[in-house]
């Protein structure tokens, strides 16, 4: 690998935001004593600008370039943005899940809508509270079915 | 000496829904609620469709303890059914008394089981096979 190229992945490592401090120094020196033409002279006067400490246009002693990226000291700021968003995310990712996951208990109680239970003259109707016994029921409906079939059979003979 | 009586009835005339089976109904809708609610549990269960949402099958259950009086009711609303059922089978082993009557169109099938003194009285409609 060339040095131009060893270079253009630091730039694009920097503008991505991915650059230790020891690449970025690396970056400006390199900027400083280079002759970088016409191609980079761009890149020279915002490395120049981030060396001198990115003083404020009226003193800078380079031409005003807008920063392709944030600020160096402003990185701890995106990152606690990133972390916030990467939590709210989670928040909304697991939200989601359990809402489906409810969701399709739901639906899968709704197979039962209508059903209860009296009980000494107390009605339960929460299908939550009844399911195991609703299903037991339908079990015990199941033998008696399978039954009378064989019933239906033989009287059919 | 345990007896056994097994009496099947086929019949090919169908028998209208609005008719059948309606003493026994009756009676779980009216006395069940209305005596010994200590002594009596009952169960309905409804299936759906779980894309449609559309009845598949019900299922009700009604256990009576020490309730001579509802017991008679039941086995006489059963008997009073026997004439338009398309199957029927009874069975009296003695201590325990059994009788099964299905209709069809929507198949129902309507069981009454007596074991000393517990009553259990299953019906399920089945509306469409699964």
């Amino acid at each position: 690998m060339t040095q131009k190229e060893h270079i253009k992945q630091l730039v694009e490592s920097f503008l991505d935001g991915r650059t230790t401090n020891a690449e970025e120094r690396e970056l400006y020196a390199w900027f400083r004593s280079n002759d970088v033409g016409e191609e980079w002279a761009e890149l020279k006067a915002m490395f120049a600008w981030y060396e001198a400490g990115m003083p404020e246009e009226k003193e800078a002693e380079t031409p005003h370039i807008e920063p392709l990226r944030p600020r160096p000291e402003r990185r701890g700021l995106w990152i606690a943005v990133g972390a916030v968003a990467g939590v709210a995310a989670s928040v909304v990712v697991a939200l989601t899940v359990w809402l489906t996951f409810d969701n399709n208990q739901h639906d899968d109680l709704s197979i039962y809508a209508g059903s209860y239970i009296v009980d000494g003259g107390v009605r339960y109707d929460n299908i939550e509270d009844i399911e195991s016994d609703i299903e037991a029921l339908l079990e015990r409906a199941e033998l008696i079915e399978q039954s009378a079939d064989e019933l239906i059979a033989w009287a059919q003979l | 000496m345990k007896r056994l009586l097994i009496l099947v009835a086929f019949c090919l005339m169908g028998i209208s829904e609005g008719f059948a089976q309606q003493h026994i109904d009756a009676l779980l809708r009216g006395d069940l609620y209305n005596s010994n609610k200590s002594n009596t549990t009952f169960r309905m269960a409804v299936k759906r469709d779980p894309v449609t949402g559309e009845v598949v099958k019900k299922v009700s259950e009604l256990v009576v303890r020490d309730n001579k009086s509802l017991t008679k009711k039941l086995v006489e609303a059963f008997k009073a059914e026997q004439a338009g059922v398309d199957v029927w089978q009874e069975q009296d082993k003695g201590n325990v008394y059994d009788v099964t009557a299905i209709w069809s169109n929507p198949k129902r099938i309507y069981k009454l089981r007596i074991s000393g003194s517990v009553v259990v009285v299953s019906t399920q409609v089945i509306y469409s096979e699964e």
